[in-house]
């Protein structure tokens, strides 16, 4: 079936599809709570019963922090393939994720004592670090960033931003909680932390929309995008800070999960082709399907123990990007 | 003598004594303090029993270990490159380190807490997890297309390596707090607390190894030419290959096996020396090996004194210097 052309079809197909998981997700745990006891609990909530309390301070929170992240990683991957034109541009590649990282060390050294929020601005401060300096590397003589460039610049760059945390964590001896954070994945957080993130995930996605139509000129390429009068780099420009904002709120609180940014776009383009406008709703809705389901994996499959989330995205992501490479090599 | 064997035997020299003088501070940095002149009477065999033990069994160990170590990392990234014709390949790049890894960790995770392990064990899984973790990206990247693809390389290296890594994550969750800390400390890289049956060890299958690729440096070279031009040289590419490739990787996995994750060694070094000597791995081999053992004893060392009374893991100093240096290849490179 083409759902190029008929978008809004496909879009309402993976809205059933994330909310019938996402309602299977809320009932499996440590214990099986029914779907009537969850729908209770969500409009005539009782504090006194032990099942509702659970839904509404542990289940809730996870699951809706789930959606939120995979709608940010796959966003934010959807606009940097869009924006450098490039099949492998995608947060966990960029550096995006380690300079996050760097910054909640930072964070965490000079304010120890700080809000979720301050650690959060320091999260944004890391991830623009890595994505300037990346960017920098790129644009030197006017080059073009081949996909190989990006990716070793990215994994180069990494590998400094890691380097230099690892550095700050063992001098100052904070390596418990920044690794509490790096493992930590989606487990144990409450509704403040989620009220936390929405507002920024919103912001990001509206701006993501908002600049759809000028990703799909820039993703032809940069001499058609500015024959066909796009401002390139205020797009850029606008379309990075989405970036920034997505990852850099999604990593400070989730912690770095892969794969979800490089993976989803690339489906959401099989599905309804180019158009931007099409690409970041439906990449939106992938992504949020990928976390929620991942999310019901690493909770299921060891309890229970849970399994970072970031090794279910990858150990997911792995064979479909090589497959998918490996399709693009036949062609 | 020709032009190429003067500045041979100048950058050897040069880097010989780079080696020798860090090697001598290295042995005399540490908590009890010699001076130079006694230093020298230790080593040379003037010293008590508990200045030999410091001297001899922690102090020497280690940095002989830092200065094998750095050798066989060099000399494992100079064959990659000239296997992959890719100045960009290395250990790292191959999933060495992270095959390595894996072997490791599973060994950890299935040994009971308080039962030892025998020391040649560690660089035996070491070595089959990095053969499978080399072998496959090497395939990979190989079936696409001809050799040198270094988006093929990249590509299925990146992806694999975090597949990898993956895997790991896995594991450290299962492991006990215990377990977890020897493994972290692997992980990033740490030559200190070895002995001298691991110095045997590295020592034994570094030197032999060397001996074997030096045997071989006219091969080395030809490979690096195209598939048509090799074959027609009477090299069976076939054959040679996946030998050089497996040589390589036992190198570099051993030398990861005693002395952790240690990254870039292998990329940086042999690019130093290609840059100064040329190709012609005559020169190239045992110049990388000098480059590499002075660099990862220099780094040891760095990470001994820049922050004592503690100690700032190899892996960490390693790192530090040799991304930044990568990205320097890169953007010289441009795309």
């Amino acid at each position: 079936m083409n759902w190029n052309r008929r978008p809004w079809l496909l879009g309402l197909l993976l809205l059933v599809g994330l909310v019938l998981l996402a309602s299977y997700s809320l009932t499996v745990g440590a214990r099986h709570i029914p779907l009537p006891t969850i729908w209770k609990a969500l409009v005539n909530y009782d504090p006194s019963q032990v099942d509702e309390l659970l839904v509404q301070t542990l289940r809730v929170p996870r699951l809706l922090l789930a959606v939120a992240c995979g709608i940010s990683f796959g966003v934010a991957g959807a606009l940097m393939q869009g924006i450098t034109n490039n099949p492998m541009a995608s947060p966990s590649i960029m550096g995006v994720n380690s300079g996050a990282a760097l910054g909640l060390a930072v964070a965490m050294i000079l304010l120890p004592d700080s809000s979720l929020n301050v650690a959060v601005l320091f999260a944004f401060g890391g991830a623009a670090l890595a994505t300037v300096i990346i960017m920098a590397l790129a644009n030197r003589n006017g080059s073009r960033m081949s996909p190989v460039f990006l990716a070793l610049a990215g994994t180069a760059v990494s590998a400094v931003l890691l380097a230099i945390t690892q550095a700050l964590v063992v001098y100052f001896d904070v390596a418990q909680d920044l690794s509490y954070w790096t493992a930590g994945g989606i487990s144990g957080v409450r509704m403040p932390q989620v009220l936390l993130l929405w507002p920024w995930t919103l912001i990001g996605v509206v701006m993501a929309v908002s600049l759809s139509k000028s990703v799909t000129l820039l993703s032809f390429g940069e001499e058609m995008a500015i024959g066909l009068g796009g401002h390139m780099g205020r797009i850029r420009f606008l379309a990075g800070v989405a970036v920034l904002i997505l990852c850099g709120s999604a990593v400070a609180i989730a912690g770095p999960i892969g794969f979800v940014g490089l993976v989803t776009p690339h489906m959401a383009r099989q599905l309804v082709g180019i158009d931007y406008r099409k690409v970041i709703p439906i990449t939106a809705l992938l992504g949020a399907i990928l976390l929620v389901g991942a999310d019901l994996v690493a909770r299921s499959v060891a309890a229970p123990f849970e399994i970072p989330l970031g090794a279910i995205t990858a150990l997911i992501g792995v064979p479909f990007f090589l497959y998918l490479a490996n399709r693009k090599g036949a062609r | 003598m020709t032009l190429r064997q003067k500045q041979f035997a100048v950058y050897s020299t040069v880097f010989l004594v780079l080696l020798l003088l860090f090697f001598f501070l290295h042995v005399s940095t540490g908590f009890t303090y010699y001076s130079h002149s006694h230093l020298l009477a230790i080593l040379l065999g003037g010293g008590t029993a508990e200045e030999n033990t410091v001297v001899f069994d922690f102090r020497l160990v280690r940095a002989v270990l830092a200065v094998l170590i750095g050798m066989g990392l060099a000399l494992s990234g100079a064959v990659f490159q000239q296997l992959t014709r890719n100045e960009l390949a290395g250990p790292g790049l191959l999933g060495v380190n992270a095959g390595a890894g894996l072997g490791v960790m599973i060994l950890i995770f299935l040994t009971p807490i308080d039962q030892g392990l025998p020391i040649w064990s560690l660089p035996i899984v070491a070595v089959m997890g990095a053969l499978v973790a080399a072998g496959s990206i090497y395939a990979l990247a190989m079936r696409k297309n001809e050799a040198g693809g270094t988006y093929a390389l990249v590509l299925s290296g990146i992806t694999l390596t975090a597949g990898i890594h993956a895997l790991q994550t896995l594991l450290i969750v299962l492991l006990s707090p215990e377990k977890f800390n020897q493994v972290n400390t692997w992980i990033i890289g740490n030559i200190a607390g070895n002995t001298w049956a691991h110095v045997l060890i590295l020592g034994a299958v570094v030197v032999v190894l060397a001996i074997i690729l030096y045997a071989n440096r006219t091969t080395l070279n030809i490979l690096t030419l195209r598939d048509e031009t090799a074959i027609g040289l009477g090299v069976s590419l076939k054959r040679s290959r996946p030998g050089f490739l497996i040589l390589a990787v036992i190198l570099a996995a051993t030398c990861v096996a005693i002395g952790g994750s240690i990254g870039f060694i292998g990329l940086v070094a042999p690019h130093i020396a290609r840059r100064l000597i040329g190709a012609d791995c005559t020169y190239v081999l045992p110049l990388t090996a000098l480059i590499g053992g002075w660099l990862l004893v220099t780094a040891d060392w760095v990470g001994r004194v820049i922050i004592a009374p503690d100690e700032m893991l190899v892996g960490i100093v390693v790192a530090l210097i040799g991304a930044p240096y990568f990205l320097f290849i890169l953007a010289r490179k441009r795309g």
